[in-house]
């Protein structure tokens, strides 16, 4: 410690017990001693320099003397102008100033700023007296100007002559006037001040050892590193601080042993201000005083307070007031940011000249005002509280001794209405009731303590934070303004279509992304930095024969094959990244790094399947939580359809016909439906049995059409692939599987529905009967295409046939078949894709044209076409089951499946809005947006059956692609697990015993059955709720029909009297007769 | 017209996202469509009325069957006319936003559907309401016996305690049964 330092907590350390001593002088005394004591220590201290401090002080009497008026600008301006002049004295010739000349110097800056202030306002509220003759509302303000004498010892009072804390005149003055000194007390609450100053001077005292501030102006300290560098500066800090907490305790407590701004408790002081209500000591009552006028410092808090407005809050509190009240709503800017930083400008100037200074206290407003946009509002609200601040402050400029940034009133009322919005949002009430339940709300302000405001704060900025986001996220959803719009005009059931789509289309974006991440990129490094070739297969037993696979094209291309090509997927196309005989087997092992392409490949197409169908499950449970929330026991249609149907979102005449007309249709149809089930119910004997056997012979008629599409399918892939050629015809021929496979799609479904209508099922029935035929036609023809091929590749299962004997698989037809597999897919999506495009363009288009242009009879029968929302998914789903069956053999399907359902979005749009009337029946939306995930899942399960076939029981080419080596493509996965630490190996054995998943199986069963008891009580809940209502119900029945029987004998008015907080209620419900006005 | 939208105050823009279920962007829009609807020199004042033949001028309620009695039920007006403050639209617009909850959505679609104001459906209601939705002209009305049939059906399912009318919380049983209501009593500007 330097002898300054030495001198300073002399002074203090003194100052304490000798407080004690001035309890015991009497007021004239008091004052004489104190300035006596205070006058020899500045002169001890500052010598010559204390002419500064008291030409300052000269110079601010004069200033009150020559005008009362403006004598708080004038002195602030003289004190100020005179600290500039103090700090610059060096260079006027004059000698430099002591630290302490500095210290007293900046005090009493403070002191003669406010003194000018109660002297101003000392003689508004005489003048104010004299006029109105009213009690002032201002407290405890001066009772006589004070003289010169007054205004010196004042400024030169012993205590806190150079360590603060701040006092107002009028402290000074009550302290003089106090009736009995000694019996205030004094030892407790100065001892309970200083006890723990020793910690902190032993923490200062060891903190500062090890951290000297010295050691930072060294070069040493600038070769650090950064972040030691940045540590340092929080030891540092701390030392800062505990030696003002200890330096400024001290202060407090000599002011305490003096008896200084001691003011009893419900005076409710301010730090530097004083008391801030009148207060009349109850005599009966001991009087409880608190020292809280000059309490400068909040050591707890200070240090861990959460906001920076706090931690200012809590630091140098009666500085802290002065600034609040006599520099910030003077300041020369309206918004709440300006003034506080020009505040802490003037605060950094109060300090001293140096650029750190104004580079520290100006980031403060910076922070603050991050703070308040954090918080939201808060910003906002303080801005119009300080508005209502200012009010105050004109009035009675000294009377609103509070001091904060943010007065707590009114974030308390915004803390509070952190939960309240949801309960008001929800009132279905008018604004201006709502607005006057929030004003009451407000009003009740809650005691809060610090921990739960502040988790109520970040509750509410979490909140808003989950707003902001969604909102911001709303902006990026794909297609969201579009589907609106489809909404708006063709309802729900159109749009549940396109919702579809686009779930979809991010489906395959992110398989392709996992895809691209884990097989395409290591495959394209690897390639690019040539340093791995393949693994050939070198094992003797396998034969020549088997690895030749050249499918590079020979000689020049010309345009017509290139295209040719792209659509079939051969020539060029063959031999690149889009199918799997392009990929190697690298297996590329570093120091520490390998990456196994294979196990790469397997995984990475593994994972794509169990991430589509967690999306599809995740997506089913959403829909299904929906359905069950809507109860088992469905509501009769009727009321559902007549309360709810109504799509508010139409707009334009257009659609609202068309949905009255629907609405009206479907209402018509289900009356008609409840006739036909009353006429079925009265048919008789004979009857049933003809209507069954009918329905039985179509239902044969109709699965031999589909089993004939079948046989067309299975005959036309075996040909398309025994032929090949280059022309235009072999095109046809390539193309064959999938025209035929499209053709039977259009007919037999169109088939099918014309004979359902001889079945006389209800008209209901009979959509989910068309629709479940023509899933079981899209997706079994698939299946039957892949089984062809299957039975192709592997010979009809039978390995010695000669063309398999020699490498287990077709291999003179098939020399890579992965790839062909691929190609078959990637033909599939291709020619599902054009045909979508064709049928818009050749089709839908021209039959507007026709419709809308030509009168004649024909044209208006047959009508724009309808958009037949689940025949469209259908077409998604088939599409997406084709890129799942050829994801494995094709890697980048996924990424044109994405390109071709984005382009089959807009295609859809442009054709829903210019060609398409809304269909005269819609599925409820969220039952058939089920029933479309169900059907997909339907399509991963066929899928994922092919996987697993190929992967297990397939001898993969030896030519061509990662698995060449191997015997299975399963294989690399027992391969490598060999590989693993044997404990993990354990671990993985273990999980797949039976001794782990026997247990797992008999949770799995618990839990079910939890949830299923739960699923029932909730049903049995329900049914209860609903016999209740119905007892409800007749109770109320029965009530009014016994105040009917009693109002009808004379005595009507007083029962109207007597049940009329009954009738309050249900007055509107219950009007039952006449009788009744 | 741009410039219309910072009009609404900060403080009372905050207000307002309290009260209702919309977000700022929306309030803002709301009180840009609002404001184009008012005569120029009535643009300045907040609660200015405006008759609710302008208010049905908006596409978003034009060709709504129920436009005039979602007017009547939003309208705080004392004679009665179906005309809005801002405040009221602000309601509206809350009421048929897409975060608000199923019950206000019920309450609100219930008061809309009972056409005499005196808090239950009874059969002139049900009539009336079967009539919006398929169509007030003659050749578009269900014919007398299957309105009949139709309320009598409707009263059979909806009506529990079976007293000929069906209140606000039979109401609401059904809409709560009904997961496509909340995505179709939807008006967004």
């Amino acid at each position: 410690m330097s002898p300054d330092e030495l001198v300073y907590l002399g002074i203090l350390a003194a100052s304490i017990p000798v407080g004690f001593l001035f309890r015991y002088l009497s007021p004239p005394v008091k004052q004489g001693a104190a300035l006596l004591l205070g006058l020899s220590i500045t002169l001890a201290t500052c010598r010559i320099h204390t002419l500064h401090s008291l030409l300052t002080v000269l110079g601010t009497w004069a200033i009150i003397k020559f005008s009362w008026r403006s004598a708080p600008s004038l002195s602030l301006g003289w004190t100020f102008l005179y600290l500039l002049f103090f700090r610059l004295a060096t260079l006027f010739g004059l000698p430099s100033p002591t630290p302490f000349a500095n210290a007293i110097q900046l005090l009493l800056t403070l002191k003669m700023v406010s003194l000018a202030n109660e002297v101003q306002t000392f003689h508004l509220r005489k003048k104010e007296d004299v006029s109105s003759f009213s009690k002032s509302s201002v407290i405890g303000g001066l009772s006589q100007e004070p003289s010169l004498y007054d205004v010196i010892s004042y400024s030169y009072c012993y205590i806190g002559i150079m360590t603060g804390p701040f006092f107002r005149y009028q402290t000074y003055a009550d302290w003089l006037q106090q009736p009995s000194p000694t019996s205030l007390p004094g030892r407790d609450p100065c001892l309970n001040r200083l006890k723990l100053v020793p910690l902190y001077g032993v923490l200062f005292l060891a903190v500062n050892a090890y951290f000297p501030l010295g050691y930072v102006r060294t070069e040493e300290f600038l070769e650090h590193h950064y972040f030691f560098r940045l540590f340092y500066m929080t030891a540092v800090f701390f030392v800062f601080r505990m030696r003002f907490y200890a330096a400024w305790c001290g202060a407090e407590a000599s002011c305490i042993s003096a008896g200084l701004g001691c003011y009893p408790e419900g005076a409710l002081s301010k730090p530097g201000g004083g008391p801030t209500v009148e207060y009349s000591p109850d005599p009966d009552t001991p009087v409880v005083y608190d020292f809280k006028t000059i309490q400068n410092i909040d050591c707890y808090n200070t240090d861990f307070c959460v906001k920076v407005r706090h931690g200012m809050r809590y630091w140098n509190m009666t500085v802290q007031w002065w600034l609040h009240h006599y520099i910030y709503p003077n300041a020369p800017f309206k918004g709440y940011t300006l003034r506080a930083a020009w505040t802490m400008f003037i605060s950094a100037y109060w300090h001293g000249i140096h650029a750190g200074y104004y580079l520290s206290f100006l980031t403060i407003p910076v922070c603050i005002a991050a703070e308040s946009a954090l918080e939201g509002h808060g910003y906002h609200s303080s801005q119009q509280s300080l508005r209502l601040r200012n009010r105050q402050s004109t009035v009675a400029d000294q009377s609103s001794p509070q001091f904060n940034w943010n007065p707590s009133p009114t974030e308390e009322g915004e803390e509070r209405s952190s939960d309240t919005p949801r309960n008001l949002r929800e009132l279905p009430m008018p604004m201006g009731l709502k607005k006057a339940i929030r004003q009451v709300q407000q009003m009740k302000v809650p005691v809060v303590s610090g921990w739960q405001s502040w988790k109520m704060n970040k509750a509410k900025a979490l909140r808003r934070f989950g707003e902001d986001a969604g909102g911001a996220l709303a902006y990026v959803t794909l297609w969201r303004r579009a589907l609106h719009k489809i909404g708006g005009h063709f309802g729900g059931g159109v749009q549940s279509y396109f919702l579809f789509l686009r779930f979809l289309v991010v489906l395959n974006f992110l398989s392709f992304l996992l895809i691209a991440a884990f097989v395409l990129i290591p495959n394209i490094v690897f390639q690019s930095r040539g340093s791995s070739g393949n693994v050939e297969v070198n094992n003797s037993d396998v034969p020549s024969e088997c690895t030749v696979y050249d499918p590079n094209p020979q000689g020049l291309v010309d345009f017509y094959s290139y295209f040719i090509d792209l659509l079939t997927g051969t020539g060029f196309m063959e031999y690149s990244y889009l199918f799997y005989g392009y990929y190697n087997n690298t297996v590329e092992v570093r120091d520490d790094f390998s990456y196994n392409i294979p196990i790469a490949y397997i995984l990475t197409a593994a994972f794509y399947f169990i991430f589509c169908l967690i999306c599809i499950i995740i997506r089913m449970g959403g829909v299904i939580r929906v359905t069950v929330k809507t109860g088992g026991r469905t509501v009769g249609g009727y009321s559902m359809l007549v309360f709810t149907s109504w799509d508010y979102g139409l707009q334009g005449e257009r659609g609202t016909r068309l949905k009255q007309n629907n609405i009206r249709y479907q209402l018509q149809v289900d009356l008609e439906e409840e006739q036909l089930k009353l006429q079925a119910a009265s048919l008789t004997l004979a009857q049933t049995i003809g209507l069954y056997s009918l329905r039985v012979l179509l239902n044969i008629i109709v699965l031999g059409l589909i089993g004939g599409a079948f046989y067309c399918i299975f005959l036309a892939t075996e040909f398309s692939q025994r032929e090949s050629g280059t022309d235009f015809l072999s095109l046809a021929v390539q193309y064959l599987p999938s025209i035929v496979i499209t053709a039977s799609n259009f007919l037999v479904p169109f088939l099918c529905d014309q004979i359902a209508l001889l079945e006389r099922h209800s008209p209901s029935t009979t959509v989910i009967l068309a629709l479940l035929r023509a899933v079981f036609l899209r997706m079994v023809s698939l299946g039957v295409l892949i089984f062809t091929l299957w039975s192709r590749i592997t010979c009809e299962g039978t390995t010695d046939s000669p063309d398999c004997k020699l490498c287990s698989y077709n291999y003179k037809q098939y020399p890579c078949w992965e790839t062909s597999v691929g190609q078959e897919m990637y033909k599939l999506a291709m020619f599902d894709f054009i045909t979508v495009i064709v049928v818009m363009i050749l089709v839908e288009f021209p039959r507007r044209m026709v419709v809308d242009h030509c009168s004649c009879k024909l044209a208006k029968f047959v009508g724009r076409q309808e958009f037949v929302v689940p025949q469209n998914v259908l077409g998604l789903v088939y599409g997406q089951t084709v890129v799942w069956t050829g994801a494995l053999f094709c890697p980048l399907l996924p990424l044109i499946n994405t390109i071709k359902f984005i382009i089959i979005f807009y295609c859809k749009k442009i054709t829903l809005f210019y060609n398409c009337r809304p269909a005269d029946r819609t599925f409820r939306s969220t039952s058939s947006n089920f029933f479309f995930l169900l059907v997909l899942l339907f399509g991963w399960i066929l899928a994922s059956a092919t996987l697993i076939y190929s992967v297990a029981q397939i001898h993969p080419s030896m030519s061509c692609g990662p698995f060449r080596t191997f015997t299975m493509m399963w294989s690399v996965i027992p391969n490598s697990f060999s590989s693993l630490s044997a404990s993990t190996q354990d671990f993985l054995r273990y999980i797949g015993s039976q001794a782990f998943s026997i247990p797992l199986f008999i949770l799995s069963c618990v839990v079910l059955c939890y949830v299923a008891a739960l699923a029932a009580v909730y049903g049995k809940t329900v049914s209860l709720l609903r016999a209740q209502l119905k007892l409800e119900g007749r109770d109320k029945q029965f009530l009014v029909k016994q105040i009917q029987e009693l109002s009808s004998a004379s005595r009507r008015r007083e029962m109207v009297d007597d049940h009329s907080a009954y009738m309050d209620i249900d007055m509107d419900t219950y009007r039952t007769g006449p009788e009744w006005e | 017209m741009g410039t219309t939208a910072s009009q609404l105050p900060k403080d009372l823009l905050s207000e307002y996202q309290e009260l209702t279920f919309l977000t700022k962007q929306e309030i803002l829009l709301a009180h840009k469509r609002f404001t184009e609807l008012l005569a120029k020199e009535d643009r300045s004042s907040t609660s200015q009325r405006v008759p609710m033949e302008k208010v049905l001028t908006m596409p978003e309620l034009k060709s709504n069957p129920f436009r005039k009695r979602i007017c009547h039920v939003f309208s705080t007006s004392e004679a009665k006319d179906g005309s809005l403050t801002f405040e009221d639209f602000l309601d509206l617009l809350s009421a048929f936003s897409d975060s608000a909850t199923l019950e206000i959505k019920s309450h609100y679609a219930f008061r809309i559907f009972d056409f005499d104001d005196d808090g239950t459906l009874d059969c002139g209601d049900l009539e009336k309401l079967v009539n919006c939705l398929t169509g007030e002209t003659d050749d578009t009305r269900l014919t007398p016996e299957e309105m009949r049939q139709l309320i009598s059906n409707i009263l059979e399912e909806s009506d529990i305690d079976k007293d000929g009318t069906v209140n606000l919380s039979e109401f609401q049983h059904v809409i709560s049964r009904s997961p496509d209501f909340v995505s179709s009593f939807k008006i967004v500007l």
